[in-house]
């Protein structure tokens, strides 16, 4: 159970972070994080300890899907976080307000459109660039070879920028 | 690259500005890009956008996860009748499966091959029409038969004495023996073993 207890610790925060942003909101988010850790326990003796993080990966983006297919209404609804030093690269070191402000509503505008892109774009997108994993690791989780994985990269970020296009528009990017 | 028009080679640029803030485009293919772009505003800014959406999007901040959903977790699982452990073998498999489970599946599974390929055999000879054997292919023919069954005798008894092995020698053989040792030691007199006086 230590042990347990351990892994869990090491990767709650992963777990809930691709739920949050795959499914847009903190209550889905807690159901799916709850509901993947339990799953751990559960098969907790049959899993190999080195290919933990894969399984994981796996069993939350594959419980994120099965969410969105039962929610016939999408969630709209965008959660402001406003948690971080959110500042744009071209700004000066002390952002204005004003930079600071539009910084957020840029990203509560990517992490809406991020929840209408389509798998395994969107995964895809979760996994490299908030999560940081290596194209070896995404490619085990979607199960897709590596150069497609980075071509869906590409095309998904394609499609964000589509997506954002009209919101972006009106804050002058 | 082969474009031919501005259309075309807009597609193209757009297309690729993704790999380029990547660094995955070729020298060349980074050279025309760049050419591109001198040239054509639209996909200047098509790259502004990418390269500032690219920025926040890798700057999404880490959700943290709320202790009360680990706290819930534990709760679940603290109550074990309502959250089994999933074992890797089903009930019926979890007790032989350390002992006797394996030679005498092993041995089976032997010796059902074998018998499924002598059948086999005997299936496709008897299938031939009118078949007309000389009294030497007879005579090999049982010398065949009598090898087939000489094997399939011999796979039984190393089956066999795997199974003695692990169920008499393990489980019966060794704690008589461990059980006798110590009586010995304290100087009661072994039955099994004449001392001549």
């Amino acid at each position: 159970m230590n042990e347990f207890k351990k892994i869990v610790d090491r990767h709650r925060h992963g777990v809930y972070t691709f739920a949050f942003y795959s499914l847009g909101n903190h209550e889905e988010a807690e159901d799916i994080t709850q509901e993947v850790l339990i799953r751990l326990w559960q098969n907790w003796d049959g899993l190999r300890r080195e290919s933990l993080t894969a399984w994981l990966n796996r069993v939350t983006r594959n419980a994120c899907i099965d969410r969105a297919r039962q929610r016939r209404a999408y969630s709209r609804r965008v959660v402001a976080n406003g948690t971080g030093g959110d500042v744009y690269e071209g700004a000066s070191s002390e952002p204005s307000p004003e930079a600071y402000v539009e910084s957020n509503e840029i990203k509560n505008h990517i992490r809406h459109a991020l929840t209408q892109i389509n798998e395994p774009y969107r995964s895809i997108m979760i996994l490299r660039e908030i999560q940081q994993l290596k194209y070896e690791e995404i490619a085990d989780t979607v199960d897709l070879p590596l150069n497609t994985v980075k071509s869906y990269l590409h095309r998904g970020r394609r499609m964000l920028r589509d997506r954002l296009k009209e919101a972006l528009s009106d804050e002058r990017v | 690259m082969n474009v031919y028009d501005d259309t075309t080679r807009c597609e193209w640029a757009r297309d690729s500005i993704d790999a380029y803030l990547d660094g995955e485009l070729t020298k060349v293919d980074v050279a025309a890009l760049e050419s591109h772009l001198e040239m054509c505003g639209g996909c200047r800014n098509e790259l502004e956008s990418a390269r500032r959406i690219l920025f926040e999007l890798r700057e999404l901040p880490e959700q943290r996860c709320p202790d009360g959903v680990t706290d819930h977790v534990y709760e679940t699982i603290g109550a074990d009748t309502t959250v089994q452990r999933k074992t890797r073998f089903p009930g019926w498999l979890s007790f032989p499966r350390t002992g006797l489970l394996r030679p005498a599946l092993a041995g089976t599974l032997i010796l059902v091959i074998s018998i499924s390929v002598v059948w086999i055999g005997f299936k496709s000879r008897s299938s031939v029409r009118s078949p007309v054997y000389t009294p030497e292919q007879v005579a090999q023919a049982e010398a065949e038969l009598k090898w087939t069954m000489a094997f399939l005798g011999d796979v039984g008894r190393r089956a066999g004495y795997a199974v003695r092995d692990e169920a008499v020698g393990t489980r019966v053989i060794d704690p008589m023996r461990r059980a006798v040792h110590p009586a010995l030691e304290n100087g009661a007199a072994d039955p099994t073993h004449n001392n001549g006086g």
